[in-house]
């Protein structure tokens, strides 16, 4: 009889310890799959919509905040539509009203600017030229790059107009002031990280570490809104974008991949806007480096790298060929003969006719026993880029020059320590649709940007020209000339221009890209 | 009565002997025991016990039908020989499962050491020349499988690039262990404060985020493979630090640790000639498992220009630079990738067959 | 006086698990330590080797062979006592080999950490030893592995480990407990024939009350952490003078001709 009882007990016992496991795996699998799904709520409803982008909103692309006079923090407020600028740019890049209704120089330092009488803040309150003052002389005290864009001394306000005084003259102002840095925001209200108060389309609701919630405005001046919520996810994985896309987490991206753009195209689900951006994905030559100095060894380079075949096959068409620093829909781009010719042939002998040869037989030249060798450095961050160099690699390696890549994310270092032979990385070369802005961080040798040191005395005198040059014609033609010598000189090498796109589902509609890349959210913007 | 079969020649003759000597020697030498013991008469009487239980054993052994019959048990004789029982005791010599699977698991390594090292020469393509015409082909009879974004045979590159992965992570996999398991060894067996430092110190490496390390670590050194490697090698000994100092803690207190301090053998001697290779197993697979683990580890620290560099076909890093393309171009991908389940596996079966080796329970049954 | 214990005191992590102990073995004599389990027979044993656990220590008394006090000795002197001049039997012989190695090359590290390192002349003295206690096969033994043993010859195979070097004392922590009946003799007698053969002192510690009495001259009884009752063997078991040793030889199992088949006899009493 104990037996037996002693059997039942170990029985039960067995029993109940299964029935808790088995009960625990369940609950934790519940757990699981609810928790995953509770990530993708963007089953939207009927007047909402998400957004999701690899660049805005990014702590590492120093925007995450609505604060236009902090860094570039305007790109957020402009491109999440919650803030407007002066002027803003259309399509061939020429700026055209917005806030403003006009602009004039009286002289060479003297601008007046008018408001247009019915814009308001989304709180209501009316933009006259007071707080439009006032919006800008902040911009001037707090920012780190406007001031010397813009140049500005003192700003005057009366009624609808502001007068504006230049230390010097600066053509340039009506783009600078586009940048979104120069967005109009509400002094009286809070503007900060984590809301400001604008004149666009929609106002934010909440932010969170890598989302925000905007609403609709209900005030706004110029029209109706037409979608009620959005939500706006920032997602730095291009392929975690691309997969949140394809399972409907998100209704449109900013920022697909390139190497995804195939799984959109020719789909039906699924339309795209694109256009050639002026990021351009360039090369710079380190003139601090003997074997950069050898004007044919520059030139060798840029005559065995071609950009047809780099965009055509590498990015498998999805970019821009490059010939200077700026696409061909702007009318100061460069002249394509002004580059050197793909001719790797050429190229080789060029090197030959410098002195170089292979007299140890290992495939690559040398010249008083030492190797050509050079080191590449770049980024991983920009998919075209690491493709770039390893196209680079095997293509100046059939001429003859051993090329050693180092692609790291630690890269500024290594500029700083002038530990590069070529640095290759992208930038916005005309972010204002003005050539000047590129030439100056570029081409001078106390520029900021200008990794490799490049100096011409020519292109220094030009580019002072420039600054004083008001005719827009004329300083098309200075940009070009500019560039020409610049090309000449082989001081750089263009391989390609990003080609941005806006991905969407067929729900959406009126989410265009635009060349500028500030414009995304706007009042254009329909769900189903 | 149910017997086992006897299934080894062993047993069979072991009985065969018992019965022709047990006539003979049951009744001799129990008198003469009996005879030694009448020192006293409780000496007697305990002998008596003895026998007294020994029949009650072999009424038990009967019905349960042991191996033994009683007849056998009957001929164990106190205080005398029994060489007939233990005549068979001794090594079994040949060729077991174990050691079959071993040697075939050798072989297999060896073939894959051979490809991995010699393979580059007799590669199809070369691995290196880029044939932009013929980017992101599909496998097919030119390209078994397939070719890369820059027209590069898969398959060569593949075979090319094992040199670079699978010594590099068998590098850090071996440093790690010996030296993360050296330091546990010493921590279990001493103690005190030195395993307290010690361990603490692990302690702060496993609580700082690898990535925050190896950043520092990319600071320092340049890039590279060995860099990542090294990188690599300090975040992940604390592991089988902790490995070993539990399995030395556990098998510290055995009878045949203290057996060893009584024969008079110094620590170290007894930590390294018989707790080691008694602990050695786990510490085999776990490090076989991690083979598979830095491969990819190492390819995740490529960001911060640690890793193999362009145009070096390591795995992993082809793994990861195609990460993007598994939609459209899975093969880029999945070349790289079955080789490196391929070697994981290989090093996976001869870590088994030799933990089965160490085991000599194992080995030769 | 080969070996003497006096007042020793030894406490697990404050708790004293023996009090005030005095024992003393001369050359050649086999002493007997009879208690029940917890009684602190082993941690006696393991106290005069120095093989208690981290948590035991040794509060005060001394443990003196050959006048030289091993409490708070250097661990060389200790190495150099043990195996040489000590030598150990535990309890489970399946578990005082490394199961992974054979057992001549444990027998030749075990011999090489005294310093000899001739594996043929260690080989030659070993066999001896084996010849000498009854046990055949040595070479096949020592080409085993510590599993292929049945638990009587592991055992027997220790006690000629533990006294190759000759060592003059040899502390038995019960060495039969774990073995079957039918092999405890075997072992017990060749126990004595250590004695006779190679003259060496045998510590033999126990719960079995019977066996000792049997081989030992002198025996102590132990009780909680001290010692009740000492003298000759046969002196004690005839005339106990302790309340506990009454108990104690009171519980074990008497012989009388009509044992009945079915039990195994656990349950009687009276001592003849």
């Amino acid at each position: 009889m104990g037996a037996k009882r002693g059997e039942h007990i170990v029985r039960v016992r067995t029993k109940t310890i299964g029935i808790i496991f088995v009960a625990a795996i369940a609950v934790l699998l519940l757990v699981l799959v609810g928790c995953a799904s509770s990530g993708s709520n963007a089953r939207s409803s009927a007047n909402s919509f998400t957004y999701g982008t690899t660049s805005t909103w990014s702590t590492e692309n120093e925007d995450h905040g609505f604060n236009p006079h902090n860094t570039y923090c305007g790109w957020t407020t402009v491109r999440l539509g919650v803030g407007e600028t002066l002027f803003k740019f259309d399509d061939d890049m020429q700026i055209q009203p917005w806030i403003a209704q006009d602009y004039t120089f009286t002289d060479d330092t003297t601008a007046v600017i008018t408001i247009k009488d019915n814009v308001c803040f989304s709180n209501g309150k009316k933009v006259d030229g007071q707080a439009v003052k006032e919006c800008l002389d902040d911009l001037v005290a707090n920012h780190d790059r406007a001031p010397s864009d813009l140049k500005i001394q003192s700003i005057d306000a009366d009624g609808q107009q502001v007068t504006i005084h230049l230390a010097e003259p600066n053509p340039a102002l009506m783009y600078y002031l586009s940048d979104p840095y120069g967005t109009i925001v509400d002094m009286d209200s809070e503007c900060d990280e984590h809301t400001c108060v604008g004149t666009g389309p929609y106002v934010v609701q909440s932010t969170s570490g890598d989302t925000v919630e905007l609403a609709k405005n209900e005030n706004y001046w110029d029209g109706d809104v037409h979608v009620d919520h959005i939500t706006v996810r920032n997602i730095s994985d291009g392929d975690t974008l691309t997969m949140a896309l394809q399972n409907g987490d998100i209704d449109a991206a900013y920022g697909i991949p390139y190497l995804d753009r195939a799984l959109f195209d020719n789909n039906s689900g699924y339309h795209i806007s694109q256009t050639a951006t002026s990021r351009v994905f360039e090369c710079a030559f380190n003139y601090h480096h003997s074997v950069m100095q050898d004007q044919n060894v520059r030139r060798a380079i840029c005559m065995s790298l071609s950009s047809e075949e780099f965009v055509d096959i590498l990015l498998d068409g999805y970019g821009e060929t490059a010939v200077g620093p700026f696409p061909d829909t702007f009318s100061f781009a460069a002249d394509p003969s002004d580059a050197a010719p793909y001719d790797p042939d050429g190229a080789r002998q060029l090197l030959e006719q410098d002195g170089y040869t292979d007299s140890d037989g290992d495939g690559y030249l040398d010249k008083d026993g030492q190797t050509l060798e050079i080191t590449w450095l770049t980024y991983p961050s920009r998919q075209e880029l690491p493709q770039l160099a390893e196209y680079a690699q095997s293509k100046l390696k059939d001429v003859g020059i051993k090329v050693d890549v180092n692609n790291t994310a630690d890269h500024r270092n290594f500029v700083r320590s002038d530990d590069f032979d070529v640095y290759a990385s992208a930038i916005v070369s005309a972010p204002q649709g003005d050539p000047q802005y590129y030439f100056t961080t570029q081409y001078l040798d106390s520029s900021s940007y200008d990794a490799g040191h490049y100096s011409n005395p020519q292109v220094t005198a030009d580019i002072e020209t420039l600054s004083t040059t008001f005719d827009t014609q004329e300083r098309s033609d200075l940009a070009r000339q500019i560039q020409q010598e610049v090309l000449a000189d082989n001081g750089y090498y263009y391989a390609s221009f990003l080609q941005m796109a806006i991905v969407s589902n067929n729900r959406v509609s009126g989410l265009e890209a635009h060349p500028c890349d500030y414009y995304e959210l706007t009042a254009d913007l329909r769900v189903n | 009565m149910s017997r086992k079969p006897a299934s080894s020649k062993r047993t069979t003759n072991r009985l065969a002997n018992r019965h022709t000597n047990r006539s003979s020697n049951r009744a001799a030498s129990r008198t003469s025991n009996r005879s030694a013991a009448r020192k006293s008469s409780y000496a007697q009487e305990y002998q008596e016990l003895n026998f007294r239980q020994q029949e009650y054993q072999h009424a038990e052994y009967k019905q349960s039908g042991s191996l033994l019959t009683t007849d056998d048990l009957s001929s164990l004789h106190v205080g005398g020989r029994d060489s007939e029982q233990d005549k068979q005791v001794g090594p079994v010599y040949g060729m077991t499962k174990t050691k079959r699977h071993f040697i075939v698991a050798s072989v297999l390594v060896i073939i894959f050491l051979l490809v991995v090292i010699f393979g580059g020469a007799l590669v199809p393509y070369n691995p290196y020349a880029q044939d932009l015409m013929n980017a992101r082909q599909a496998p097919s009879a030119a390209h078994l499988l397939g070719t890369d974004q820059f027209g590069r045979d898969l398959l060569s590159r593949v075979i090319e690039g094992g040199k670079f992965t699978v010594f590099a992570s068998l590098i850090l996999v071996a440093f790690i262990t010996l030296f993360g398991g050296l330091l546990g060894a010493i921590c279990g067996w001493r103690g005190g404060w030195l395993d307290t430092l010690i361990m603490r110190i692990s302690d702060v490496f496993l609580a700082f985020p690898g990535m925050v390390f190896a950043i520092a670590v990319a600071g320092v050194l340049t890039g590279g493979l060995m860099s990542a490697v090294i990188a690599l090698a300090c975040i992940s000994w604390p592991k089988y630090a902790r490995l070993v100092r539990g399995l030395v803690l556990s098998t510290k207190n055995m009878a045949y640790v203290d057996a060893a301090r009584m024969s008079g053998k110094k620590g170290i001697t007894i930590l390294m000639c018989d707790i080691m290779p008694n602990i050695a197993g786990p510490i085999i697979v776990t490090a076989a498992i991690d083979i598979g683990h830095m491969i990819i580890e190492i390819a995740g620290l490529s960001f911060l220009g640690l890793g193999a560099q362009v145009p070096t076909p390591e795995w992993g890093a082809m793994m990861s630079n195609g990460r993007s393309l598994i939609q459209l171009y899975p093969w880029i991908i999945l070349a790289p990738g079955t080789a490196c389940f391929i070697a994981v596996a290989v090093f996976n079966i001869f870590a088994d067959a030799c933990r089965d080796m160490f085991d000599p329970k194992i080995r030769e049954a | 006086m080969l070996f003497r214990i006096e007042h020793l005191c030894v406490s697990y992590s404050g708790i004293p698990a023996l009090s005030d102990i005095n024992l003393d073995i001369d050359q050649g004599e086999f002493v007997g330590l009879v208690g029940a389990s917890g009684s602190g027979k082993s941690t006696l044993a393991k106290a005069c080797v120095g093989l208690l656990s981290p948590s035991g220590r040794i509060d005060s008394g001394t443990i003196a062979f050959k006048d030289r006090n091993l409490v708070g000795a250097p661990a060389s002197k200790m190495r150099e006592v043990r195996g040489a001049h000590i030598g150990f039997v535990f309890q489970n012989p399946g578990t005082s080999f490394s199961p992974i190695r054979r057992l001549d090359v444990q027998y030749n590290e075990a011999m090489a950490a005294h310093g000899k390192t001739d594996t043929k002349e260690n080989e030659r003295l070993l066999l001896d030893t084996f010849a000498k206690l009854g046990l055949s096969g040595g070479k096949r033994i020592l080409q085993s592995y510590p599993f292929e043993l049945s638990g009587g010859m592991a055992q027997r195979v220790a006690i000629a480990f533990a006294i190759a070097l000759r060592p003059e004392l040899l502390i038995a922590d019960e060495p039969t407990s774990a073995l079957d009946v039918t092999v405890q003799a075997q072992v017990i007698s060749e126990l004595m024939t250590l004695r006779k053969d190679f003259g060496t002192s045998v510590l033999l510690i126990s719960h079995n009350i019977g066996m000792v009495a049997y081989c030992c001259d002198r025996m102590c009884v132990m009780h909680d952490g001290r010692i009740v009752e000492r003298g000759e063997s046969r002196q004690v078991l005839a005339h106990p003078q302790d309340a506990y040793t009454k108990k104690l030889i009171a519980a074990v199992p008497s012989i009388s001709a009509s044992v009945p088949a079915s039990s195994s006899g656990t349950s009687k009493k009276g001592v003849s």
